[in-house]
C-alpha cells in the first residue's frame, strides 16, 4: 500500500450531482449514508424527477436540451458553487468523460469525483488510447486511426485491414457513429452516415477503422486507483448480451472466463490503470474470443451503468470508493483479500420498442411496483407517476440480482421480472423475461450479436390460446367493473339486466394489433354493489371457463380463472390504450376499440408518418423524384440514434412535408409518397 | 379502493317474514311443473316477439350496414345498462303483425341518463305500424310523459299499415302531439333517422326537438317519388326529395348529418350526455340487502289454478330487500295485507290480497293509501282478488261504501303506483287494487294471471241462468242440452278472453313477467319513480262513512 503523506485529505461536505435519472438517485443514496449534501440538478423536463425529489436540495441549470442543461458545464459548475457545494460528481454519460469539464470543475476550487483529466483526455481519443496501451504491452485490434481522414485513404486502409471492418467515431462510445462494412462497396455509405453521427454526437466527424471480429464476447474489468498510486482491478463483468451496441445483460462472473484468462486479461487491465496513473473507477473494455485471445476494445474513465454487478460480488460500494478516492484518501484495497462471491447480474429495463428494433418510447409510467425481495436491488430512476420523455436517455431502471450460483440468481431475476409493475410507456419487460427463459443465455451461450440472430426474443406477446381467453375474461370482468361504478343509476340491479333475455354480450378487444370478441353471460345475481361476477366464455363450450371477480379495483384486481386466483394489475391511459400484467405471461397492451369509431379519420394511404418524436437530420429525396422500394428518404435523429425512413413501395414523391433540423412528433407525416398503381 | 370483505348491506330495521314454505309437497312441486310450462309459453311468445325479419331481409339491410333495431338499441344503451323493455307482447293473438307489432320500447341509460327508447323494426314488413304497434307508441308515449323521461326515437318505418288505415288513422294523430307535448313539458325528444320515414312518418323527425340523419339512409318527405310523379309530373329521385344530404343542407329538418348508423347513435348519445339530470336523484343505498328467500319458491308458492289461495306474505317475502315487512294492521281485515317495506333500497307502500275484499279490509286499505300518500312513498298492489264479498250479512254491513272508499283512496292517490297481477282480478277488485283504468304507472302480469269482470265459472253460471229466467219469464221451455253447450262455451271464451295472454295482447299490461325477476323489474320501476319528486294527495272525494 503506497501512502504519498503529501496529499491533503478533503473531506466533502456537499456534493453536487451533475447527473439525472438512476444514476443521479443512486449517488444520492451514498451520499446519504456518508453524511453527505447531496445536490441535484435539473432541466425544465425534470422538475419533478424522481432524482430531484431524493436529493437533499436541487439547482435549476436549464432548459431540457441537453445541450443547455445536463452538457453546459458553466450552469453546472454555477450551480455547484451558488448550493455551497464543494465537489462534483459527473455520474456516467452527459460530461462524465469530458476533460474540459473536468479541467473546469477543478479550477473552480472544486473536487472531481472521478479520474484526474489527462487520463479522461488520453482515453478519449481512441486512436490516443490505442496507442497507448499498446505501448504498455495491452493486446490491441488491428486498425487504422491515422489523422488523413480522406475517403481516399481511408478507403485504402480498410482494404489492407481486411473485411468485415467497423467503422466508428474516433471520439465515440456506446455505439454511436458506429458502422460494420463488410464488402467494398458498402464502405463508402458507411462513411457517410458514421461521419453523421460522429458529428451529432460527439461534434467530431473524425473516424476510426478496425477489424471486425464476429462472434465475440464482451467482457470488461473494473479498474480502480487513488491518488496515491495504488490501483486494482475488481474482477470482470461480461456484458455480451447488447442490442443496437448497448448493453443489456451484464454478469459476474463471466460465464466462460477460465481462471488462467481472468488473471491475464486482469493483469492487462491493471497495466492499463498503470499506463494512465488511474486514480478513480474505471472499466477496460476486451473482446475475448473464442481461443481465449482478447483484445482492447476502450478504457471508460468514469462510473459504469453496469457497476452494481460488481458491488454485489464484492461487496463493496463504488461511489463510496469514488468519493474517497476524490477526497485523497488511501484504497484499502488488498487485491489477496479480494473475492468474487456468489454472482450477481444486471438488466436494463429501458421504455422502448422491442418488436420494432428497440425504437426508444416516452409516455407516463401509470403504475410502478418494484418487488422487494431478497437478492433483489433495483437501481430505479423513476417513480409511478414519472413522464418518460424524449429529451433524455429511455433507460428507467436497472434489476440487479444477487445469489450464489448462476441457475440462482437466474430463478431471482425472472422472479423480479415477473413480478415487477412497470405499465405505462412501451418497454422490453417482456424481452428481458425472453432472455432469461431463454435456454443458451441460461447456459452462458452466447457472443454479442445474438440477440440480432435471435428476433423471437424481442417479439410481441404471443400468447397461446389459454392464456389469450384468460387475458380476454380479465379484461371483461374489469371492464363489467368499470363500467358499473360509474353507472350512477340501477345499482342494485345485476349487470345489464335485461327483463327479455337477448343474446350473449359481446366485448371487443385489440390484443396486438388482432381484433378479438370475447362473448359471455353473467353467470350469478351479482350486483355493482357486489362486484363479483362470473364470465362464462362461450367460445369453447367443451371447456366453459368461469372467472370470478374477487376483489380489487380497475387497477389491481384478483380474478379467478377456473381453480387458479391471481393478481392481475391494468393501467388504463385516456386513449383506451390498456397495459396488462398479466400473471405468468407479462405485460399485454390492449387497446378497447372505440365503441364509435370517428368515421371521419380515415386511413392515409402513402403517408410516411415519424415513428416516435426526432428531428429531421436529412431529407434524402426531393419532390417529384421517383424511388425504389427500400430507397432511403430522409433520416431522423432521435435519442441519440439514427433512424432512417425507407420507401416500403415504389413511387413518386409528391410532398415533402418536413425539412432537416425541424422536429417532429411522434405520427407527424413526413413526406407523402404517391404510388403508382400497376395494372393487372 | 379496496373491497371490504363483508359488504355492509342495507335493509329497513323492520321484523324479517318468516316463511312456512314446504318445498317438498306436492303441491309446491305441481305448482313449479305447471308455472314453468307456462313460462315456456311466454318463453315462446317473446321469441316470435324479437323476431326482426326474415334472414334475407336481415342480410340485406346488414349489407347496406344496416342494424336491426335491437342492434341499434344495444349500440344506443351505455355499456352494460339494464333495459326494461315494455309491452313486448302488444298485439299478441291479434290479427295484425304479430306480437310486439312493428317496434321496440323501453327504459334504459343513454349517457347516464334514464331514457325511453322506441325503434322501429325497419326489416318487418318495412316498419310498417299496426295497430298493435299504434297503441303500443301512445301507451309508450304515455310511459315517457308520465314518468318523465326523454325519448329517443329510432326510426324507419314506411308509415301506416294502410289496410288497416281505418283503425289507425285519428289515434295516430296522437303520436305526434305527444312528441310535442312532451317537448313542452321540458323533455327532450330526440329522432334518429336510419331509413324510411315518409307521410305521417316524417313527423317523427319533424316534431322532435333534434333529428339526426343517417348520410344515404334516411329518407324523409310527405310523398315519395311515385306519389310526387302522380301528383305532379315531377320526375325526382328519393335522395334529392328527402335525403340525408338534402336535409341537413337545405331544408334544415335534419340537425345532424351523420356519417353512418354507429355515427348517428354516437351522435343521440352526445345530445343526450347533454340533458338534464332528473330532480331527484334518491339512488338507494346500495349495497342492499336481499331477500331471506330464494325467488325461485315464487314457482312453487303461485297456483295456476286460480282457485287455491296462496298467502301474499310469502310473496312479499321473496321481492322486498331482507325480507323485511313492516305489516299494518295485521289484526284486522286479514284478507288485505297492508305494509311498509323497501326494494332496491326504495321505501313502497304494499297492499297484497289474500282473500275476499270485505268491509274491514276495504277501510284499511283506504286508511294504508292516505298513509302511504302522508308518507309520500309510492304503492305496490298486488293483486289476486275475486272481487268483495257479497250476501246479506255484508251488503247490511255497507260493503258497498266501505268498497266506495277504497276505490275513491286508489282513484285519489298521487302517489305513483305499480300493479303486478299475481292471480285473479275480477270485478271492483280490479279497480280497487289499481287495475288498468286506475292509471298505475306501470302494471305487469303473471303468466297465469287472469282478469275479467268474474271467473269464467262464474260469468258462465250468471248467463245460464239468465237465460233461463228469460225464457220462463216468455213461457217458452228452456233447453238444458243447449244451456250447457252455450255455457262451456262462455267458459271457454271467458277463459280466452281473461288470459294473461289476452290482456298483454290488448295492452291491458305493460307486459308479462316471470315471477322470479319481480323484484328486480319493481327496483328498476322504482328508480324511475324515485327520479322524479313525488307528493301525496291533498285531498280525495267524500268518503261515505
Amino acid at each position: 500500500m503506497i501512502v504519498q503523506p503529501d496529499i491533503p485529505i478533503r473531506p466533502i461536505q456537499g456534493l453536487l450531482i451533475a447527473n439525472r435519472g438512476e444514476i443521479a438517485v443512486r449517488i444520492t443514496r451514498t451520499c446519504r449514508e456518508m453524511g453527505i449534501r447531496s445536490i441535484a440538478v435539473f432541466s425544465d423536463a425534470d422538475r419533478d424527477a424522481l432524482h430531484v425529489h431524493c436529493a437533499d436540495m436541487a439547482m435549476h441549470i436549464g432548459p431540457a436540451a441537453v445541450k443547455e442543461s445536463y452538457l453546459n458545464a458553466e450552469a453546472i459548475i454555477n450551480a455547484a458553487i451558488q448550493s455551497g457545494a464543494d465537489a462534483i460528481h459527473p455520474g456516467y454519460g452527459f460530461l462524465s468523460e469530458n476533460a474540459g469539464f473536468a479541467r473546469a470543475v477543478l479550477e473552480a476550487g472544486l473536487i472531481w469525483v472521478g479520474p484526474h483529466p489527462e487520463a479522461i483526455e488520453q482515453m478519449g481519443s481512441k486512436a490516443q488510447a490505442k496507442r497507448i496501451m499498446e505501448e504498455h504491452g495491452v493486446p490491441v485490434i488491428p486498425g487504422y486511426n491515422g489523422d488523413d481522414q480522406s475517403d481516399a485513404v481511408l478507403i485504402k486502409e480498410a482494404l489492407c485491414i481486411g473485411f468485415p471492418l467497423l467503422v466508428k467515431a474516433s471520439a465515440g462510445g456506446g455505439g454511436k457513429g458506429m458502422v460494420i462494412v463488410r464488402d467494398e462497396s458498402g464502405l463508402a455509405p458507411a462513411l457517410g452516415q458514421a461521419r453523421r453521427e460522429a458529428l451529432a454526437a460527439f461534434g467530431d466527424e473524425r473516424l476510426i477503422l478496425e477489424r471486425y471480429f464476429e462472434r465475440v464476447r464482451h467482457v470488461e474489468f473494473q479498474i480502480f486507483g487513488d491518488q496515491h498510486g495504488n490501483a486494482v482491478h475488481l474482477f470482470e463483468r461480461e456484458c455480451s448480451l447488447q442490442r443496437r451496441y448497448q448493453k443489456i445483460l451484464e454478469e459476474s462472473p463471466s460465464p466462460v472466463l477460465t481462471q488462467d484468462t481472468r488473471e491475464r486479461m486482469g493483469q492487462a487491465a491493471l497495466n492499463a490503470a498503470r499506463a494512465l496513473a488511474y486514480d478513480n473507477a474505471g472499466t477496460v473494455e476486451f473482446i475475448l474470443l473464442q481461443d481465449a485471445s482478447f483484445y482492447f476494445l476502450e478504457v471508460n474513465t468514469r462510473l459504469q451503468v453496469e457497476h452494481p454487478v460488481t458491488e454485489m460480488i464484492t461487496g463493496l460500494d463504488l461511489v463510496r470508493l469514488q468519493i474517497q478516492s476524490a477526497e485523497g484518501r488511501v484504497l484499502e484495497l488488498d487485491p489477496r483479500s479480494l473475492k468474487q462471491n456468489g454472482y450477481a447480474m444486471e438488466l436494463r429495463l429501458y421504455a422502448e420498442d422491442p418488436a420494432s428494433g428497440f425504437l426508444p418510447a416516452s409516455g407516463e409510467l401509470l403504475r410502478w411496483d418494484m418487488p422487494r425481495a431478497e437478492g433483489i436491488r433495483i437501481d430505479s430512476g423513476v417513480q409511478q407517476g414519472s413522464v418518460i420523455g424524449t429529451d433524455y436517455d429511455p433507460m428507467m431502471a436497472k434489476l440487479i440480482v444477487w445469489a450464489n450460483d448462476r441457475p440462482e440468481a437466474f430463478r431471482r431475476m425472472r422472479y423480479a421480472l415477473e413480478n415487477l409493475v412497470c405499465l405505462g410507456p412501451l418497454n422490453n419487460q417482456n424481452f428481458l423475461l425472453n432472455l432469461v427463459k431463454q435456454e443458451q443465455v441460461k447456459q452462458g451461450e452466447y457472443h454479442t450479436h445474438f440477440l440480432d440472430e435471435h428476433p423471437e426474443l424481442s417479439a410481441e406477446y404471443h400468447p397461446n390460446a389459454e392464456e389469450q381467453q384468460a387475458l380476454l375474461m380479465a379484461l371483461s370482468l374489469r371492464q363489467v367493473f368499470v363500467d358499473r361504478q360509474s353507472q350512477q343509476h340501477f345499482r342494485s340491479l345485476p349487470t345489464s339486466w335485461r327483463n327479455i333475455p337477448g343474446p350473449a354480450s359481446e366485448l371487443r378487444w385489440s390484443v396486438a394489433g388482432k381484433e378479438m370478441l370475447l362473448r359471455y353471460r353473467l353467470l350469478s345475481d351479482e350486483t355493482a354493489a357486489h362486484p363479483c361476477l362470473e364470465l362464462l366464455s362461450e367460445e369453447d363450450s367443451q371447456r366453459p371457463l368461469k372467472a370470478r371477480w374477487s376483489g380489487g379495483d380497475e387497477n389491481k384486481a384478483r380474478i379467478q380463472m377456473g381453480a387458479s386466483l391471481a393478481s392481475w394489475v391494468f393501467a388504463e391511459s385516456q386513449d383506451g390504450l390498456i397495459r396488462v400484467l398479466q400473471p405468468g405471461v407479462g405485460v399485454v397492451r390492449v387497446l378497447r376499440p372505440e365503441r364509435f369509431p370517428d368515421p371521419s379519420k380515415e386511413q392515409t394511404g402513402g403517408d410516411y408518418l415519424a415513428p416516435m418524436p426526432a428531428e429531421v437530420s436529412a431529407v434524402l429525396v426531393s419532390e417529384g423524384q421517383r424511388v425504389e422500394p427500400g430507397a432511403a428518404l430522409l433520416v431522423l435523429y432521435s435519442m441519440k440514434m439514427e433512424h432512417t425512413i425507407v420507401a416500403v413501395q415504389e413511387g413518386i414523391v409528391r410532398s415533402l412535408l418536413v425539412q432537416t433540423g425541424e422536429r417532429v412528433e411522434a405520427g407527424a407525416a413526413l413526406l407523402e409518397l404517391e404510388h403508382e398503381i400497376s395494372a393487372s | 379502493m379496496n373491497t371490504p370483505l363483508a359488504q355492509q348491506v342495507s335493509a329497513p330495521p323492520y321484523r324479517a317474514i318468516q316463511s312456512r314454505v314446504q318445498r317438498k309437497s306436492a303441491a309446491f312441486l305441481a305448482n313449479i311443473e305447471a308455472n314453468l310450462q307456462l313460462l315456456g309459453k311466454l318463453e315462446a311468445a317473446l321469441s316470435e316477439a324479437r323476431f326482426e325479419g326474415k334472414p334475407q331481409h336481415l342480410a340485406r339491410a346488414r349489407d347496406k350496414g344496416k342494424l336491426t333495431a335491437r342492434e341499434r338499441i344495444e349500440a344506443l344503451l351505455d355499456a352494460h345498462s339494464p333495459f326494461l323493455e315494455l309491452l313486448p307482447l302488444a298485439g299478441m293473438g291479434g290479427d295484425g303483425f304479430g306480437p310486439g307489432g312493428t317496434s321496440v320500447g323501453g327504459i334504459g341509460l343513454v349517457s347516464g341518463r334514464m331514457v325511453m327508447i322506441i325503434a322501429n323494426v325497419g326489416t318487418r314488413k318495412g316498419g310498417a305500424v299496426d295497430y298493435a304497434t299504434l297503441q303500443k307508441a301512445i301507451r309508450l308515449n304515455e310511459i315517457s310523459i308520465e314518468n318523465k323521461l326523454p325519448v329517443i326515437s329510432l326510426v324507419e318505418s314506411s308509415g301506416a299499415n294502410l289496410p288497416e288505415q281505418a283503425r289507425i288513422f285519428n289515434y295516430g294523430g296522437a303520436t305526434f302531439r305527444d312528441i310535442t307535448r312532451r317537448s313542452k313539458a321540458g323533455l327532450a325528444n330526440i329522432a334518429v333517422v336510419f331509413g324510411n320515414s315518409t307521410a305521417g312518418g316524417a313527423y317523427v323527425p319533424g316534431m322532435s326537438d333534434y333529428a339526426i340523419f343517417v348520410d344515404q339512409g334516411a329518407k324523409v318527405f310527405l310523398a315519395g317519388p311515385p306519389l310526387v310523379k302522380m301528383a305532379t309530373g315531377e320526375d325526382v329521385d328519393d335522395e334529392s326529395l328527402g335525403g340525408a344530404a338534402m336535409h341537413s343542407r337545405i331544408s334544415g329538418v335534419s340537425d345532424y348529418l351523420a356519417a353512418d348508423e354507429l355515427d348517428a347513435i354516437r351522435i343521440a348519445r352526445e345530445i343526450a350526455a347533454g340533458l338534464p339530470h332528473p330532480p331527484a336523484t334518491y339512488t338507494g343505498s346500495a349495497p342492499v340487502a336481499d331477500p331471506l328467500y330464494p325467488a325461485d319458491d315464487l314457482l312453487g308458492l303461485l297456483s295456476p289454478d286460480l282457485r287455491k289461495p296462496f298467502d301474499m306474505r310469502e310473496i312479499i317475502a321473496r321481492i322486498v330487500d331482507g325480507s323485511r315487512f313492516s305489516e299494518f294492521k295485521a289484526e284486522y281485515g286479514p284478507t288485505l295485507v297492508c305494509g311498509f317495506a323497501n326494494i332496491g333500497g326504495y321505501p313502497v307502500g304494499i297492499l297484497g290480497n289474500n282473500g275476499v275484499l270485505f268491509s274491514e279490509s276495504a277501510n284499511k286499505g283506504a286508511h294504508f293509501i292516505q298513509l302511504c300518500n302522508q308518507r309520500q312513498h309510492p304503492i305496490l298492489f298486488f293483486q289476486n282478488i275475486t272481487g268483495f264479498m257479497v250476501g246479506q250479512e255484508y251488503e247490511e254491513g255497507g260493503i258497498i261504501k266501505h268498497g266506495a272508499k277504497l276505490i275513491n283512496a286508489v282513484s285519489n292517490s298521487t302517489v305513483p303506483a305499480i300493479t303486478i297481477m299475481m292471480g285473479a282480478s275480477y270485478g271492483a277488485g280490479n279497480y280497487a287494487m289499481a287495475g288498468r283504468a286506475y292509471q298505475p304507472r306501470f302494471l305487469f302480469s303473471y303468466p297465469h294471471s287472469r282478469t275479467a269482470v268474474m271467473g269464467p265459472d262464474q260469468l258462465s253460471g250468471v248467463m245460464l241462468s239468465i237465460q233461463r229466467e228469460a225464457a220462463q219469464k216468455m213461457g217458452i221451455p228452456f233447453d238444458e242440452e243447449q244451456g250447457e253447450k252455450m255455457r262451456d262455451y262462455m267458459i271457454k271464451e271467458v277463459e280466452k278472453k281473461s288470459d294473461a295472454w289476452y290482456s298483454t295482447g290488448q295492452l291491458w299490461d305493460d307486459g308479462i313477467m316471470d315471477p322470479r325477476q319481480s323484484r328486480h323489474y319493481l327496483s328498476f320501476c322504482l328508480e324511475v319513480l324515485y327520479a322524479q319528486p313525488m307528493s301525496g294527495s291533498s285531498g280525495y272525494g267524500v268518503f261515505r262513512m
